[in-house]
């Protein structure tokens, strides 16, 4: 797949330096055409160790997810073929557009995770937003731009040092994280949000969307191995350092305590005498059970469940604590007791009314029908709210995904039972969704039309065919549903020194 | 996709869309045909959420294509997001992991406990441990000498137990440790620290198990744990750091001002104060559980031994006057029960009452104790006591004879006579020293009753008594006043009028109130004491509330009862000189004190 262009950011921007590359020229900041699948994609190199003598290359393939960065052996980098070396930090800062504005594309999440400020900025102007995330505190040596991204960060050190990293790394380690971030906050206070801003919205507002100082590109664990399964993380969570040196991180299902060694974890299951998770059933049928846990009340079950959700959450933040959520854990029962399939935060009380914080089916339980339950379950608790309720933006790709499946399946049941007329926010106030949410999904399905000099809503064929098609799945394999007379909650009620004392 | 919306999104005006409108729901086909698909047009275009730079990723757009050409109702190959695998463990043994332990109760789960409090001893062992634990149960020691001590062998709990108490330790003693490289502590300081959760057998391995323990010490703790920001750590440099997560959220500053001080103080002072209290409360409550025990031991050990002499008795033959069985089983001595009585309701009375049933029994006592020395003497005083009070009853009748007095009943006032009398008029002070001093009987809780029957009046059958006619002159300073120290009587003043004698005698008067109710009032004067009177029922005598008030039940009665008191001071003189006399109620209490000390020493 080819990068994509940038003609969009200024033709007139000075392209990245290209040459043919030996193996021990490579260095982080790289950007090589790399086999995967039996094609060869542009791919960034985050990192380089060594192992058994050969270096490794950890990689991050351009426009896909970084759920698929990987560890690859040289003999997969296409040294034939030129390679984009980083840009050098010196030059007028214009010449970093054009680098930035293509990294882009992948990280300019790191600086957006306030959405509604992030989604316009490219569309703004030519220049990356990625300086957003930087620190004023600091001015840059340099003057320029920076990329908030690690890996561009780490390239820039580098610059500044002027000596290649390359080859003698041998492990990449929280050195490098920390000299990454240091080298974040190295940055020029004309931007469009300081550090500063970030954390204090993420303070004010109880985000939990990620923090910039936060990434950290490279996954730090292998694998982690949870009840019978094995998992491969996804992104990087903030488990202790040491486990990155361990080939598998065992968790305990139950208090989701996370050990590197396996007796270790052995004796701690001898001892754990958690069989659910340690809060109040809020629902039961027969499939699955729903409790409600207080961040401030078990703040070690919920510290251990944000680190493990971490791994698979992009935009998660760790950076402060779980003392304003409330986690909703869905779990299925067997003999050994409630096994956690998944779970999605809220704040205690959101200000800008989001009824999902952060929302994750566990690997192990995805592509089950799992997510839709959780997201169905966190509606019906907005409707006994009386509230209407959205999830906290930024969306992950899956995210969307599922909460575009979810109100689509809602909307278009509603809008077949009811017929005749319904304006945007009845469907909304019904079911407890944001008009925004209603508007999205109608504009999607292209169900908003224009007849007559009047806008309908139009039950397309497609979609009456995508439900007719679902259902006959759903006889076939049964369907998971919440039942909402067997939810046994009432919104809890916080007293101002709970949600001020936080400690 | 964006880039077709926004091509579209040009020319021909349309209407915005109202979400409020109730919009029509149709079907495809009842579509009225529009020039190509302009529908998107005026349509709000709304974001999807995602990060504009995940928005483009390969995979997402692919889905959202197939999706969108779906919605078109085109045929599209379902496609999906990959992701990396989770997989079914190989070699875990599941069943012996997680036991089949946990059923499902029928009511929804309640629950509160903590991880914390669900797991157990923190440290686990890893394989090093393992090894080490080894060695230890062979009767090596951690560096494979053998073992001196006697200790057999080391459970895998307690060997946790002891790490754990080792960590946590320092974790407390040094929590910068990593910082700032302080030494590892000596066993002797780590023994140091040793509380009450330390279970005995785990104290018993500590100094085998330290070595090792301090072997495998470095800066951090042995069981990795997640970087928490320190709290007074506010360095930069744990911003940047990708490990450290979880800081506390800083507390909004509240605004601090001296009046949020104080009330800040107040609360402190009174959550201080009432936890003061309550562990007051508990601990008097274990001081009379003690002593409840103590009372039920002791009486049982007096049961046992009465059993025991019940026996010796019946071995010996000894048999009372009696002669019968009951002489076995009772108690010969006096009867504890009513001595205890007779103290109780001594220390409860503060002044003399001599109740009839008193004497017999104190007689008895008397006998039984076979004190005739000190059995006269009481007698003696009784009698005495008795006189005194008679003398004194008919002095109080001699001296109301011919008085009425009107603030006995203020509620139902003589009928005429009160438009003779005077509306007001100073009121004679007794001395004018005195006013108030307490009543010669003041009642309290306990002798209320007998208090006013022994108010000399009583004997003059129709109440209201009559109020004594005191002149200035005649009115002495009752003597009264020293009742609670009877030591020190007879005196001439007492301390305690001091503050009284400055006080000015009152303007009073007698009102007729609403509803023919007599109020005796005082002209308004600095005087706290009456000032405190709140005044009812004042409709009629608005203007006059300015200069009068009421004056209190209580000081009517004090005045009242220093009047009569005042009035006996001539007797004196003439009564015997029997200490205590005087004052009929006071000096007889330690008397009768010691009455009942006597009889319990007898």
């Amino acid at each position: 797949m080819a990068p994509r262009d940038n003609a969009a950011n200024g033709a007139d921007e000075p392209k990245p330096e290209k040459s043919i590359a030996t193996l021990s020229t490579l260095r982080i900041g790289v950007k090589a055409m790399i086999e995967k699948d039996g094609e060869k994609r542009k791919a960034e190199i985050l990192s380089i160790t060594t192992r058994k003598g050969k270096p490794t290359f950890y990689v991050h393939y351009e426009e896909f997810n970084k759920r698929l960065d990987e560890w690859v052996a040289p003999e997969r980098i296409d040294l034939s073929h030129e390679v984009e070396w980083p840009l050098p930090e010196k030059p007028e800062p214009k010449s970093k557009q054009k680098q930035t504005s293509k990294t882009d594309s992948k990280q300019t999440k790191v600086g957006q995770k306030r959405p509604r400020a992030g989604t316009n900025q490219r569309e703004a102007s030519g220049t990356p937003f990625d300086g957003s995330a930087k620190s004023s505190r600091r001015p840059s040596q340099s003057g320029g731009k920076e990329n908030r991204d690690p890996s561009l960060i780490a390239v820039a050190t580098e610059d500044i040092g002027g000596t290649p990293q390359a080859e003698d790394e041998s492990t990449i380690d929280l050195v490098d994280m920390q000299d990454a971030a240091a080298a974040a906050k190295a940055v020029p206070d004309h931007v469009p949000y300081s550090r500063e801003e970030e954390i204090e919205k993420l303070r004010v507002g109880g985000s939990m969307t990620q923090n910039q100082t936060e990434i950290s590109r490279v996954r730090n664990l292998e694998t982690i191995q949870m009840g019978d399964s094995e998992i491969e993380p996804w992104y990087f969570s903030p488990y202790p350092a040491e486990f990155t040196d361990v080939d598998m991180v065992y968790i305990c299902e139950f208090c989701l305590g996370y050990y590197g060694n396996l007796h270790q974890f052995t004796r701690h299951r001898q001892k754990c005498q958690l069989y659910h998770p340690p809060g109040n059933e809020i629902y039961r049928d027969d499939n699955v059970s729903f409790f409600e846990i207080d961040g401030r009340r078990q703040r070690t079950w919920c510290r251990n469940l944000c680190l493990l959700s971490k791994l698979f959450l992009d935009h998660k933040t760790l950076y402060y604590d779980v003392d304003p959520f409330l986690f909703y854990c869905m779990t299925t029962r067997t003999e050994h007791g409630h096994h956690l399939v998944g779970y999605f935060s809220k704040e205690k009380e959101s200000a800008e009314g989001y009824n999902v914080a952060c929302i994750l089916t566990l690997p192990q339980f995805q592509r089950k029908g799992y997510g839709r339950l959780l997201i169905q379950f966190s509606y019906e608790l907005s409707k006994i709210e009386g509230k209407l309720g959205s999830p906290e933006k930024p969306l992950s790709d899956l995210g969307l995904l599922g909460y575009r499946a979810y109100w689509q399946e809602v909307i278009v049941d509603l809008l077949v039972d009811a017929g005749g007329q319904l304006s945007v926010e009845d469907i909304g106030s019904t079911l407890a969704m944001t008009t925004t949410d209603v508007l999205h999904t109608l504009q999607n399905l292209n169900m908003l039309r224009y007849s007559n000099k009047n806008h309908v809503i139009v039950l397309t064929d497609a979609v009456l065919q995508q439900r007719e098609k679902q259902r006959e799945k759903e006889k076939v394999k049964g369907k998971r549903f919440i039942e909402p007379t067997k939810l046994q909650w009432k919104p809890p009620v916080f007293s101002a020194a709970a949600r001020t004392w936080n400690w | 996709m964006s880039s077709t919306r926004a091509s579209n999104a040009r020319h021909v005006r349309q209407r915005k869309l109202n979400t409020k409108q109730p919009l029509r729901i149709i079907k495809e086909d009842e579509i009225e045909e529009l020039p190509e698909d302009e529908a998107q047009r005026n349509i709000p275009q709304v974001e999807t959420g995602v990060e504009k730079a995940e928005e483009i990723e390969y995979h997402l757009q692919q889905v959202i294509h197939s999706a969108s050409t779906a919605a078109l109702g085109e045929k599209t190959q379902q496609s999906f997001i990959p992701t990396p695998d989770a997989v079914k463990a190989k070699g875990v043994e599941y069943d012996k992991l997680y036991p089949k332990k946990f059923t499902s109760p029928s009511t929804y789960i309640r629950f509160s406990s903590t991880v914390e409090e669900s797991v157990g001893v923190p440290y686990c062992m890893d394989d090093q441990d393992v090894a080490i634990l080894a060695k230890l149960n062979e009767g090596k020691d951690v560096n494979g000498n053998s073992r001196k001590d006697k200790l057999s062998n080391c459970s895998e709990d307690t060997f946790e137990e002891v790490m754990s108490f080792f960590e946590e330790t320092i974790q407390r003693l040094q929590p910068f440790a990593d910082i700032d490289k302080s030494p590892v502590p000596s066993f002797d300081e780590m023994e140091q620290n040793i509380d009450e959760n330390v279970s005995l057998e785990a104290q018993k391995w500590l100094k085998v198990i330290y070595p090792h323990w301090m072997l495998r010490k470095d800066s951090k703790a042995i069981m990795p744990s997640i970087k928490l920001r320190l709290l007074d750590n506010t360095s930069d440099a744990d911003d940047a750091d990708p490990y450290v997560c979880f800081r506390r959220r800083e507390v909004r500053q509240t605004r601090k001002t001296r009046g949020r001080d104080a009330q800040i103080v107040e609360k402190l002072k009174k959550l201080r104060l009432e936890l003061e209290q309550s562990r007051q409360l508990v601990q008097m409550v274990n001081q009379r559980e003690q002593l409840n025990k103590q009372s039920l031991e002791t009486a049982r050990k007096v049961f046992e031994s009465r059993g025991q002499l019940k026996k010796v008795k019946q071995e010996r033959g000894i048999i009372g006057e009696k002669g019968d069985d009951e002489e076995l089983l009772v108690n010969q001595r006096p009867a504890p029960k009513p001595k205890a009585r007779q103290s109780t309701a001594d220390s409860r009375t503060p002044t003399i009452k001599i109740p009839g049933q008193q004497r017999p029994s104190l007689d008895r006592q008397a006998t039984e104790n076979e004190l005739p020395m000190l059995e006269e003497q009481l007698r003696e005083t009784f009698d005495l006591l008795e006189k005194t009070v008679d003398t004194k009853k008919q002095q109080h009748l001699n001296w109301n004879k011919g008085w009425e007095d009107k603030t006995w009943q203020p509620i139902t006032p003589p009928a005429e006579s009160a438009e003779e009398r005077p509306k007001w008029g100073f009121l004679p002070s007794p001395q004018g020293a005195s006013y108030p001093t307490p009543p010669p009987t003041l009642p309290s809780e306990g002798s209320q009753k007998d208090g006013d029957t022994e108010m000399p009046d009583a004997s003059a059958p129709p109440s209201p008594p009559q109020e004594a006619p005191v002149k200035a002159g005649e009115s002495p300073e009752p003597e009264f006043i020293i009742r609670s120290m009877p030591g020190a009587w007879p005196r001439e003043a007492s301390p305690f009028d001091a503050p009284m004698q400055r006080e000015p005698t009152p303007a009073c008067r007698l009102r007729r109130g609403r509803g023919g109710i007599m109020h005796l009032e005082a002209r308004k004067q600095r005087q706290p004491g009456l000032c405190r009177t709140v005044v009812t029922d004042s409709d009629d005598s608005d203007e006059e509330m300015d200069d009068w008030f009421a004056v209190s039940d209580a000081k009517i009665f004090d005045y009242r009862t220093a009047l009569n008191g005042s009035v006996r001071r001539p007797d004196t003189g003439n009564r015997q000189s029997l200490p205590g006399a005087g004052a009929p109620g006071v000096p007889v209490q330690p008397q009768l004190q010691r009455v009942a000390s006597t009889g319990n020493a007898g």
